[in-house]
């Protein structure tokens, strides 16, 4: 029997292979659907469901702009103004950019890359039910007119307690953080596929750009994300339980707010254009009919970028009283960042003079970009002189600079990648008279809107205000503003009339209709659910160019793992930088879980919102104990050693590598948390080093019984984990289960040591050093409890006989996060104890 | 001759990024060597005829151009013997550089601008 599924062979036909493919990898219609986890119809539901938010966001800003269209209207009054345009703002960076990105990523990396789908299928189908939910509470908020108010940077202290007491910036932070936690596992998962999940041959320098782009992205957003989310549940404790990390007068400072957004907030700039530089950098290739100039600059620079975009945090902060050096540090990376964006755009103006471009729809927009993006980086350079700032800070030059940047870099290529892709979605051609007008409508409507913006800006009308007088002068230039943002709207809603026609009427396409040379066009379109019948063998950075005979040679099955195995769904993983076949990846079915999940997470965060404390521990149980669900269909009962892949080669599957898609999962997951921990000690040392009223009234006791008690806990949890991996305790069950046994001992005592220590914290409430003492204590128990979760879980694996010594996984994993705790809890402990020692 | 040990994933990775690394590192130390420094007023302890912190963020800014010097001799190194493709010494290669570059234009102002007002 095993001899049997291990020796499949290739169907005699195509239509066979397609058909016994599709019965393993194709979704149900109808309520099916739920259950889906293939990444064509998750990418395509962000796609959709993103388009929707940035309509809803276009709404508010045509809202706002007939507000202002005339003085003194009496359309909105100043608490709706408020909400709308910190919805406007929270919508469209939030709710449609980042997500659109994820669904661009889902829809197309495995694709490009020669995969059936992405690293973590159940993964990116949870991450899209808690983009849905988190997103609808914010969209409900705003419904019930309780929508958050304080400007889509929620500064405090405008957003403390004090000054918000209704329930609008716990929206805001619940909402946000339930949406970005979403985005923290579709990171991990792009990284994790673009580093593993490519096609045989396809090495580091033979990928795409445009997975580079997604890999440099994803990373970044691994490490923007965690402060921002830190903030948030700062913002939200103090809120609910009065813990003063923001009130100045119990120890707190609003500074720490706006350091951990904008070290959040800047890099999200670059998050939203690095993206779509990445689609210009993969269709404007095709259209100039030529390859792109410099692949390894194009690499070199947005690795640069990336890095330099985070060390320009406090360009924002420049009028709070910083220090001349501290200043010309953060100046030193603006200059910096200008030079890798600089290096980007030679070389598509390169690869467009050399080459013999085709007025292609999608080539008007990546015009239009060039012409609003540019003008939006001259605006910039003039924003960054300092007088001039400050003539201009906070008026609607700054909102207009703001637009031309991030519509050039992001709705603009957006806009020429849905054309671009949309034969590949649909499967039909498009029309190329109407997205002519699409295009003129908007690049018109646009400029006119916001160039106008500029001048009514240097007169002087301020940002966020949602009116003002006759005696201004200001009414004609409003009026054309909002004349131009009503053409635009038209030419949106014709765009989104000439998708729905190409998708119901349109003529059927060929395969490749623009002779891109990419891999996400050697399948059949629309795309099937496997993508590839058969995987390819990739020798050069232009595979259809190379081998245009490549898609007929794929469909036939002369490919990789032309077959379905047990029913399973496989694909290929390679070499991180050589690209050798490594392992066979199993991938998961559908499932009702991540929904199931999702739900369970929402339950917690909607219970928080309403301060239903009991309900959310609820919830975050059931969310913990459906993700220990996900796992029993992951893992093999057996070791099968080396399996054939077709083409004569052979590879382990997974389960059995040295190093499986999920074992980078974990150690980028700790990357992200690692981050999170930083950003909460940053927040103490901070506000102890610069906030006003410190020292504080009363420091925290040192119990030696209880820290010798917890540092003999992490340092255990640290050594037996690593105990528990070693080859000849894996061999023997009785023994792993036992050392697996200690590591959860390990862990209860450093809780134990932990609880007791924060009994000796002073009342939080009083002032900001318990409360950031107590919210360190509590990450590193938060950290010891789950340890023992990944404890008894290994026990629970390896009773059920998912571990071997070949199969040693789940304890590789749990010994990582075993490390990752011990070093946590150790820094905590020094920072809760040493620090009152140097300070004082 | 023993051919040196093939640098592998992830260090090769790990290459790519070193001298940004660095570059953060650098940047940290030097902001927050310089708030810390500032609330404890060592901008007015004098040492060597200059001020404490500013010799302290000198220390920190010349440690880090050194370790990219070395960075960037050891991935030519790499580079020359051929012990990672081509592709990614010649990133690293270059990336580091541009680490250096950046580094030592983020220091540029410790001698010269006032320290914390
Ligand atoms: C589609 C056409 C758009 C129009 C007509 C528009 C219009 C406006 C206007 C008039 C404001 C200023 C409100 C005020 O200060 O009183 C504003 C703010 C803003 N917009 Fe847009 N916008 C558009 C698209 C976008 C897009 C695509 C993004 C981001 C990807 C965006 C992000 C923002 C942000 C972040 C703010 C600041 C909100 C705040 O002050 O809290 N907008 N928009
Ligand atoms: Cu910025």
């Amino acid at each position: 029997m095993q001899q049997m599924s291990d020796q499949p062979s290739a169907p005699a036909s195509a239509v066979a292979l397609h058909k016994q493919l599709e019965a393993v990898w194709g979704t149900p219609p109808g309520l099916g659907r739920l259950a889906s986890v293939n990444h064509t119809i998750v990418g395509r539901r962000f796609i959709v469901t993103a388009f929707v938010f940035f309509a809803i966001g276009g709404l508010l800003a045509m809202l706002i702009r007939t507000q202002l269209a005339t003085p003194r209207s009496a359309f909105l009054g100043p608490e709706i103004y408020n909400q709308i345009f910190t919805m406007h703002g929270t919508v469209m960076m939030f709710l449609f950019a980042i997500p659109m990105f994820e669904g661009l990523a889902f829809y197309l990396l495995p694709k490009l890359l020669g995969a059936r789908d992405m690293a973590f299928p159940r993964m990116s189908a949870y991450g899209y039910w808690c983009y849905l939910f988190g997103g609808s509470i914010l969209v409900v908020g705003l419904a019930l007119g309780v929508a958050p108010d304080g400007g889509w940077f929620m500064y405090t202290p405008l957003s403390s307690k004090t000054y918000t007491p209704g329930i609008n910036a716990d929206l805001w932070l619940i909402g946000v953080t339930f949406v970005e936690i979403s985005a923290l596992s579709a990171a991990v998962e792009i990284i994790v596929t673009v580093l593993k999940l490519r096609a045989p041959g396809m090495s580091l320098d033979k990928m795409p750009l445009l997975a580079w782009y997604l890999l440099v992205t994803a990373f970044m957003m691994l490490f923007g994300f965690p402060p921002l989310i830190v903030g948030s549940i700062l913002l939200e404790v103090e809120r609910a339980f009065g813990l003063p990390f923001f009130d100045p007068t119990r120890g707190g400072d609003p500074l720490l707010w706006q350091h951990l957004f904008w070290l959040f907030g800047h890099p999200e700039v670059y998050i939203i254009f690095l993206p779509a530089a990445g689609m210009v950098t993969t269709i404007l290739p095709v259209f100039a009919g030529r390859e792109i100039i410099g692949y390894t600059w194009i690499v070199v620079s947005i690795v640069a970028l990336a890095f330099l975009s985070f060390g320009l945090w406090v360009h924002h902060m420049f009028t709070v009283g910083i220090p001349h050096l501290a200043l010309a540090f953060f100046s030193s990376a603006s200059t910096a960042v200008a030079v890798p964006t600089a290096v980007q755009i030679f070389a598509w103006l390169g690869t467009l003079a050399a080459g013999r471009p085709r007025l292609t729809v999608p080539m008007l927009f990546l015009l239009g970009f060039f012409f609003v993006f540019v003008a939006g980086g001259l605006t910039g350079v003039m924003l960054a002189i300092v007088p001039f700032d400050w003539q201009v800070h906070d008026t609607h030059f700054v909102v207009a600079h703001l637009h031309y940047v991030l519509v050039g870099g992001f709705v603009f290529p957006m806009m020429a990648a849905a054309y671009y892709w949309l034969p590949h979605f649909t499967g039909r051609s498009t029309r190329h008279g109407f997205g002519v007008t699409v295009f003129w409508l908007i690049f018109a409507g646009f400029n006119l809107t916001f160039l106008v913006m500029h001048w009514t800006g240097l007169v002087g009308m301020p940002r966020r205000v949602y009116t003002y007088g006759t005696e201004t002068g200001w009414e004609w230039l409003n009026l054309i503003s909002s004349f131009g943002s009503f053409l635009m709207a038209i030419g949106f809603a014709l765009f989104a009339i000439d998708v729905l026609m190409q998708w119901r009427y349109g003529r059927r396409t060929r395969r490749n209709p623009w002779r891109a040379e990419t891999l996400e066009w050697a399948m059949a379109v629309p795309a099937p659910s496997y993508n590839f019948a058969s995987l390819p063998a990739v020798s050069s950075r232009a595979p259809l160019a190379t081998e245009p005979q490549l898609p007929a040679h794929l469909a036939a099955g002369r490919g990789y793992l032309p077959f379905v195995r047990d029913g399973r769904m496989e694909t290929l993983a390679v070499g991180l930088v050589t690209g050798q076949i490594e392992q066979v990846v199993r991938l998961p079915n559908r499932t009702l879980l991540p929904l199931i999940t999702a739900i369970a997470t929402g339950v917690f965060f909607v219970s928080v919102l309403f301060k239903l404390y009991v309900p959310a521990l609820v919830g975050a149980a059931a969310t913990l104990a459906m993700f220990l669900l996900w796992t029993r269909t992951t893992g093999d009962l057996q070791d099968r050693g080396a399996m054939p892949i077709g083409r004569g080669e052979s590879a382990a599957p997974h389960t059995e590598a040295m190093a499986p898609p999920a074992l980078w999962a974990m150690a980028l997951t700790l990357a992200a948390d690692a981050t999170a921990f930083a950003s909460l000690a940053f927040g103490l040392v901070f506000l102890w080093v610069v906030a006003p009223n410190w020292p504080p009234p009363a420091l925290l006791a040192v119990d030696p019984a209880a820290t010798v008690v917890a540092v003999v806990g992490f340092v255990g949890a640290a050594l037996v984990g690593r105990i528990s991996v070693r080859p000849a305790v894996i061999a023997v069950p009785r023994l792993r289960d036992r050392v697996l046994i200690g590591v959860a001992a390990a862990h209860v005592a450093a809780l134990a040591g932990l609880g007791t220590t924060m009994l000796e914290v002073p009342d939080p409430t009083r002032h900001a050093y318990p409360a950031a003492t107590m919210m360190v204590l509590l990450y590193a128990a938060f950290h010891a409890a789950l340890g023992i979760v990944f404890a008894l879980y290994g026990v629970w694996r390896s009773r059920a006989g998912f571990v071997s010594p070949a199969r040693s996984l789940d304890l590789r994993i749990g010994a990582m996060w075993h490390a990752a705790t011990a070093a946590i809890g150790a820094v905590s402990l020094l920072l809760v104890h040493g620090l009152p020692v140097v300070m004082t | 001759m023993t051919q040196a040990a093939r640098i592998t994933p992830p260090r090769a990775l790990l290459l790519l990024v070193a001298g940004f690394v660095v570059w953060s590192s650098a940047f940290v130390w030097l902001y927050g060597g310089l708030s810390v420094g500032c609330a404890f007023g060592w901008d007015r302890i004098t040492l060597a005829g200059t001020s404490a912190l500013r010799l302290g963020l000198l220390l920190i800014w010349l440690v880090h151009v050194a370790a990219l010097g070395w960075l960037l001799a050891y991935s030519r190194a790499v580079r020359q013997a051929g012990r990672s493709p081509p592709f990614v010494t010649t990133a690293a290669t270059a990336l580091t550089v541009v680490a250096l570059i950046a580094t030592v234009w983020t220091g540029l102002a410790i001698p010269a601008t006032t320290l914390c007002i």
